[in-house]
């Protein structure tokens, strides 16, 4: 783990001074040899969180700051400042395109890397819904990747999981309907149907309410709307999705991104199983 | 006249033969396991929806008349009960499905109607024992905190305490806060981590369990438990080095309580990083290896129990530097070593006191028995109650907390980002921990009075199946708790070992798809087996 004695040597002494009884407790181990192992990692990380925020940091200074907020999870202050710009009579499509979405991927690029975390990103969504809304009262629809619909299964109202899925699809460009929690079949079958939905998303954390998922699958496959379901959650296994037809499972949140793409690309539940498993 | 009382936990049940007039325990049987297959309450709930509550009930109540039996009584006439109210409902065989949906939806279009699960006195023929036994069922507070969360509070002394809490440590953690007259009570599913189950090397607190790492100058003396359940020295381990000196009594696994021990040594020597070990798992005995994956079941279940803490504090309005002291009940409750609990999370920090008070769900079954009148009082204080319990599933502050706990303890989130994402929620945090924590031990052992003797029982409750397949045994060697085996063509399910809806394994090995779960039944054996 040691790389270089030079700086295992600077890190003792580091050490010794910053905090004496740890030092102490470490030479008494005779584990000194373990001392400076992750020197080298931590500057690497840290500039490369600031790559990635330069990466996608807009160049308009005003974007750049509603930008920021976003990463920052500040939904008050994004609000204040997008509606600030659409006074000065900025385009709403633009400030979605180019300030508020640069802030989530931002986010979302620092998740992949292990620099951010789903918290952040609940709270960067957050922000970044108060732009949009203000944005789309002011001129009807946005271009997005695909429509989605999210649900929890009918008798189950965890929905953290539920939330992380949507809030990342979203942030990754998809117009996503949020059924909630607590959701009978009939009522998706009904959005899917009057919405145009391209993909549902469905999860459980109970496994006395996993059914739910089965049925729904079935029953948009019967109506032929060819709605395929991804499925996840903690009480859902890949082995039990494949047991019914119309589903797709996914483990993490990162996978129904994967899944959506799939689908709004234009292939069905099997091809889309036969490239993601 | 003597009385049974009986503690029917998520885990395994507990039950102890009581002389009435000398007020006296006369021997206590345990259980080393729930009967119902699956390891939480939503597998007991979802093998009870499946299979029907009838056979739901038959199964407990097999194990409940084998406790009965070894228990011997002599002129008994009456029977308490306490527990959770999923156990104490399959006991009685009345309706469950109320508890096992949380969304109002689905038990409306089904039209469920919760029964009335306030305390009453029944006869034992409507629960499938002697006419002549009177069996009395205390009262739930309400959904899924029941009376044995009312017993933890009333027999921990929390009642009379101000600014306190109590936490009953288990499978399914029920919690309550006390400010002033006011009383708030949440439960938080912090899985069965905290009984060492659902751990690679986990086991139930038996001979052999490691159950402590003690801090010695060369790193940490492994402790295992012996014959009599005392902790003795075993290995020595230091964990900067990830070396092991194999000494002392061997261990053959880990328990809850060493679980809790193992976390906070590995974070005290930088072993753990969270998400990860580093070096790969820390070895504990020759074949004994707490691993990533054990830490993240483990660091899952203490921050389900923080996040119901916190959200209980933030819901009741109070500092957390004003909490005073923390009751902590339950078997791992009594046996952790409380500081490493509080260092590690499952103690609110900002506790400054902190009693461990055993096992009080079989205290107060035994109270019922000597005092049954006392059931009118346990429905007058239920009653009261009943308006201040949080449903943490859909409470938006603990999901702002647990998604939080989430990130700490799975994805390797700072500690200071969790404390910056929650004060940007406003939502209050930890102070800085409590200095100078008084620990008082109030009881050594969970069980607060054995009698004369103690004996666990394997509840021994089995199902059974027959087809005529290729008997190619795929489906037992596909069992990975040994739950099943055939003999003559018979297949046969030792139904509390085995891991139910979540499993299913047997069912999956079979080549011709005739092993059928939901086609076994209940095996009868002839009695005095």
């Amino acid at each position: 783990m040691v790389r270089h004695l030079d700086i295992l040597a600077e890190e003792m002494l580091k050490i010794r001074s910053r905090d004496p009884a740890r030092y102490k407790r470490l030479i008494q181990e005779g584990m000194l040899a373990e001392l400076g192992f992750d020197v080298g990692i931590k500057t690497k990380a840290q500039a490369s969180v600031e790559e990635v925020k330069a990466k996608f940091r807009p160049k308009d200074p005003t974007y750049a700051a509603i930008s920021d907020s976003v990463i920052a999870g500040k939904r008050a202050r994004t609000k204040e400042l997008v509606a600030a710009s659409l006074q000065q009579g900025k385009d709403p499509v633009d400030l979605v395109t180019n300030a508020l979405m640069p802030g989530i991927q931002t986010q979302c690029e620092l998740y992949d890397l292990g620099k951010a975390f789903v918290p952040e990103i609940l709270m960067s969504n957050d922000a970044m819904q108060g732009g949009i809304e203000l944005c789309q009262a002011q001129l009807g629809d946005i271009p997005k990747k695909g429509k989605l619909a999210t649900f929890v299964a009918e008798g189950d109202l965890h929905d953290i999981g539920k939330n992380i899925v949507a809030a990342i699809l979203r942030a990754n460009g998809f117009d996503v309907i949020d059924l909630g929690r607590d959701v009978p079949t009939a009522k998706v079958i009904e959005t899917a149907k009057a919405q145009g939905i391209q993909m549902v998303s469905g999860s459980t954390l109970m496994s006395t309410t996993k059914a739910g998922l089965k049925s729904t699958a079935e029953t948009l496959e019967e109506e032929g709307l060819k709605v395929p379901l991804a499925c996840g959650g903690a009480a859902v296994s890949r082995a039990f999705v494949d047991t019914f037809v119309n589903s797709i499972y996914g483990k993490s949140p990162l996978d129904a991104v994967k899944i959506a793409t799939e689908v709004c690309g234009g292939k069905d539940w099997k091809e889309v199983r036969k490239e993601l498993y | 006249m003597q009385a049974i009382s009986l503690d029917i936990g998520t885990s395994g049940i507990r039950g102890q033969l009581l002389d009435v007039e000398r007020r006296r325990v006369l021997r206590t049987v345990i259980t080393s396991h729930n009967p119902l297959p699956g390891a939480n309450v939503m597998d007991h709930l979802d093998f009870a929806i499946e299979r029907g509550p009838d056979l739901a009930h038959e199964v407990l109540l097999g194990a409940v008349r084998q406790v009965i039996r070894s228990l011997a009584p002599d002129r008994w006439g009456r029977l308490t009960v306490c527990g959770n109210p999923v156990q104490l409902s399959l006991f009685e065989g009345i309706e469950v499905r109320d508890l096992a949906y949380a969304g109002r939806n689905y038990l409306d279009s089904r039209g469920i109607v919760p029964p009335d699960r306030s305390g009453h006195v029944l006869q034992g023929d409507a629960v499938g024992l002697d006419p002549n036994v009177e069996v009395i069922v205390p009262p739930a507070i309400r959904h899924e905190i029941g009376a044995d969360a009312l017993a933890m509070m009333i027999k921990s002394g929390f009642l009379d305490d101000d600014l306190c809490m109590v936490t009953d440590y288990g499978t399914n953690a029920e919690m309550a806060i006390k400010v002033g007259d006011r009383v708030l009570t949440g439960s938080a599913a912090a899985g069965p981590a905290i009984e060492g189950q659902h751990i690679s090397a986990g086991m139930l607190a038996s001979p052999g369990a490691i159950s402590d790492l003690m801090a010695i100058p060369e790193g940490w003396q492994v402790m295992v438990l012996n014959e009599e359940l005392k902790p003795c020295a075993g290995a020595k381990l230091s964990l900067r080095g990830n070396t092991l000196k194999l000494l002392g009594r061997r261990a053959q696994g880990i328990t809850g309580t060493g679980v809790i021990a193992v976390v906070f040594a590995g974070l005290e020597a930088e072993r753990i990083a969270l998400p990860r070990i580093s070096g790969g798992g820390i070895s504990l005995d020759r074949n004994i290896r707490f691993t990533t994956a054990d830490l993240l079941e483990a660091g899952k279940a203490i921050g389900a129990i923080r996040a119901g803490h916190m959200t209980l504090l933030e819901e009741a309005g109070v500092d957390h530097g004003d909490l005073g002291t923390m009751y902590m009940a339950g078997a791992s409750g009594t046996y952790v070593d409380a500081r490493k609990a509080q260092a590690v999370g499952m103690v609110p920090a900002s506790a400054k006191k902190l009693v461990q008070i055993g096992n009080t769900s079989l205290e107060l079954a035994k109270d019922l028995a000597l005092d049954p009148e006392m059931l009118d009082r346990l429905n007058s204080m239920t009653k009261e109650l009943l308006a201040h319990h949080i449903m943490f599933a859909s409470s938006p502050t603990f999901s702002n907390i647990y998604v939080q706990e989430l990130a700490y303890w799975t994805e390797g989130m700072p500690w200071e980002a969790y404390e910056r994402n929650l004060s940007e929620l406003g939502i209050r945090t930890a102070t800085p921990r409590a200095r100078d924590v008084t620990v008082e031990r109030r009881k050594l052992t969970d069980i607060w009075d054995v009698g004369e003797s103690l004996t666990m029982i394997d509840p021994g409750v089995f199902l059974s199946g027959t087809w005529s397949c290729d008997l190619c045994m795929r489906c037992v060697r596909a069992c990975p708790e040994g739950a099943l085996r055939c003999s003559e063509a018979k297949f046969l399910v030792d139904a509390g070992r085995c891991l139910g809806t979540a499993c299913r394994r047997c069912e999956g090995a079979c080549p011709q798809k005739m092993f059928s779960y939901s086609g076994l039944s209940l095996e009868n054996y002839p009695e005095g087996r």
